[in-house]
């Protein structure tokens, strides 16, 4: 056992939180290392500690890839740092499991929640008010969907992938409604009110299934393999960055358990879409050359 | 005399009209703290026993005295199987596992037991571990830095104001800020202690510190006019009374007044601690809600207090968290009831002395 030593600190997207925390508790138990705070308060604002200081946080947990302006700025910090991909994460069209599913497509998506679509050449304001105005096999009960506010990566996810949104933002008429980041209250939601959709992410769709049933995404249902293999549309990778200069072996412990078979077992089971194999074993290989001389 | 009799029946009819309209509200009222109340326990309570499993899974393979001794070590099932064997949520188990789990039912090596882990484990992210412990902790470092901060200032301020301050523009204009103070948002607390205690002072980030130092600003303003109303109340002849005897005004203050009014100053006192600890959204700002799973040892080192561990649990997926979430709740309730106890205690006691 060691002496009382500074935790490590991991911060950023709340998306990899469940995750990050997880290992965490699985690093204390195998090194006896004190057990890391991490932290969840989003990815730009953990991007943002990080790149903040040399003493800063030891790591960000992201769900998108650092931009160009934000690795100048961590780099002019003189702060060195490696990434490393942990997985995929899935956006999932949820309902309850008592309503009739049904199928959609990114364009049938786009034109639900686009705040404006295109109708022959030109972006007009949403026109569609039930399901069966966009496409006849689709229900007939008006469009009413519960997902991630504009704050949230989600959000930007949902946008990003949609195809042919006239501009970036989801309508405002009520038929799509934002609700806060808080995933638990939207599937509370769906369970009580009717004819209610609602998007969360994997884990959380993962966890539910005894009481909610996933829309197929262009004839695709989102699960572990169809989300490795990229044909679920809907998904995201997410990301760890650990400081390099200064290294702990700490830190190298921390980003080897997180990278390990055993993991990808554990972390599974709380819904993180692991890796390919290949790529699972050049990140291995990668984590165990991170030096770890103190 | 006709017009006076329907007079009289008409104002006969509003009185009942209004004992109507208030038993009704009343009775609304209590629907809904029943409704409230009813749906946590309802929640909650399973989040005290949990799930175990026998170690004594092979009795042909153990020593043949294995079957005198009684007690076999019980180990926590995972929440997957905690949830099925509740509540038969059979969804993330497969076929061969329900199978076992039936198997283990028939030979008496499955059983629901008190969750001792509940209280005594600290915060984890498998819900058939996490504890309120390190929580707990963490509540009372914090109640106790915001008590040791706004109880000497709070208490100082009031008596200062009330019996030295000259009656002017000035201490008019302080008092004015003060009421409304104890009636800003707390959520503009966070922001202050945000500023002053982290970015200004640079004190530790998640610590019991720097939240009980927000707690305390939090807390002042409401104790200053808890304390004020309480020392309004002691009757003016009484200090009189003792200034003609000869006392000198701080004697009048110890001797007389303070002792008269300490009932309602404590009750203020404890009741704005009360609301201290079941704050969550300054503490949120100052970011006390990192994930920490072990209790904190000192002041400065990371901590996160009750209400802010229920916050997060209620945004996990796993569904054992929402019976921990309701259970954790009742925890609270049960902490802000002893204190609203303690309390009306202290104020029965010294309503008696006197």
């Amino acid at each position: 056992m060691t002496a009382e030593r500074e935790p490590l600190r991991i911060v950023g997207s709340s998306a990899v939180f469940p995750f990050a925390a997880t290992v965490a508790e699985h690093f204390h138990y195998k090194t006896y290392d004190p057990t890391p705070l991490v932290e969840a308060i989003g990815t730009g604002a953990g991007i943002k500690l990080f790149c903040s200081s040399r003493q800063g946080p030891d790591g960000a947990m992201t769900s998108r890839p650092f931009t160009e302006g934000e690795k100048k700025k961590c780099e002019a910090q003189g702060i060195s740092f490696e990434e490393f991909k942990l997985g995929q994460d899935g956006l999932v069209f949820i309902q309850d499991k008592k309503e009739a599913p049904f199928g959609l497509t990114l364009s049938d998506i786009n034109k639900a929640l686009g705040e404006k679509v295109l109708e022959e050449t030109v972006c007009v304001p949403n026109p569609y008010k039930t399901w069966n105005v966009i496409k006849a096999v689709l229900p007939a009960y008006s469009i009413r969907v519960l997902g991630p506010a504009p704050t949230s990566g989600t959000y930007d996810v949902l946008t990003e992938k949609i195809e042919g949104l006239c501009g970036s933002s989801l309508r405002r008429d009520g038929a799509y409604i934002e609700a806060p980041a808080n995933e638990n209250l939207i599937i509370q939601k769906v369970l009580n009110a009717v004819h209610t959709v609602g998007i969360v992410t994997f884990s959380f769709y993962d966890q539910n299934k005894e009481r909610l049933q996933a829309l197929p995404i262009e004839g695709v249902l989102p699960s572990f393999s169809s989300i490795q293999k990229g044909v679920y549309p809907l998904s995201r990778p997410l990301y760890l960055y650990i400081k390099t200069k200064d290294m702990t072996p700490s830190r190298a412990a921390y980003v080897r358990e997180f990278v390990s078979a055993d993991a990808m077992t554990y972390l599974a089971e709380k819904g993180l879409i692991p890796l390919s194999l290949e790529e699972q074993q050049a990140i291995q290989s990668r984590a165990q050359q991170l030096e770890d001389v103190p | 005399m006709m017009a006076s009799l329907s007079s009289l029946r008409k104002r006969r009819l509003k009185e009942r009209c209004f004992r109507w309209a208030g038993l009704l509200s009343v009775l609304l009222a209590l629907l809904f703290l029943g409704g409230i109340l009813g749906n946590i326990i309802y929640k909650g309570v399973p989040a005290f026993f949990r799930t175990e499993i026998s170690s004594k899974l092979y009795p042909n393979l153990l020593n043949s005295h294995a079957r005198y001794t009684a007690d076999s070590l019980w180990i926590v099932a995972s929440d997957d199987v905690d949830m099925y064997y509740k509540k038969g949520y059979a969804d993330r188990l497969s076929p061969p596992q329900i199978q076992e789990i039936k198997t283990l039912k028939e030979g008496g090596q499955i059983r629901l037991a008190f969750n001792g882990g509940f209280f005594s484990h600290s915060d984890s992210r498998e819900p058939e571990l996490a504890g309120i412990w390190g929580g707990l902790v963490g509540s009372c470092l914090t109640l106790l830095i915001t008590f040791m901060t706004a109880f000497p200032l709070g208490v100082g301020t009031a008596l200062y104001l009330e019996e030295f301050a000259p009656k002017n523009q000035l201490t008019h204009w302080i008092e004015a800020n003060i009421n409304n103070l104890a009636a800003v948002p707390s959520i503009l607390f966070g922001l202050l202690g945000l500023v002053l205690f982290i970015h200004f002072l640079g004190l530790p980030r998640p610590s019991a510190l720097v939240g009980g130092l927000t707690l305390g600003l939090m807390s002042l303003p409401v104790i200053v006019v808890a304390t004020r109303s309480a020392l309004l109340s002691v009757p003016q002849t009484l200090k009189e009374a003792a200034l003609g005897l000869g006392a000198t005004p701080l004697q009048v203050l110890f001797h007389h007044v303070v002792p008269t009014a300490l009932p309602g100053i404590m009750t203020g006192v404890i009741l704005s601690l009360a609301r201290a600890l079941g704050e969550t959204a300054p503490l949120l700002i100052i970011g006390m809600v990192a994930f920490i799973a072990t209790p904190p040892a000192h002041f400065l080192s990371p901590a996160t207090v009750l209400p802010v561990q229920i916050f997060n649990w209620s945004r996990s997926s796993e569904m054992g968290f929402i019976e921990n979430t309701s259970g954790a709740i009742l925890v609270l309730l049960l902490l802000l009831a002893l204190l609203n106890g303690v309390a009306v205690l202290i104020r029965r006691r010294f309503e008696a002395l006197k």
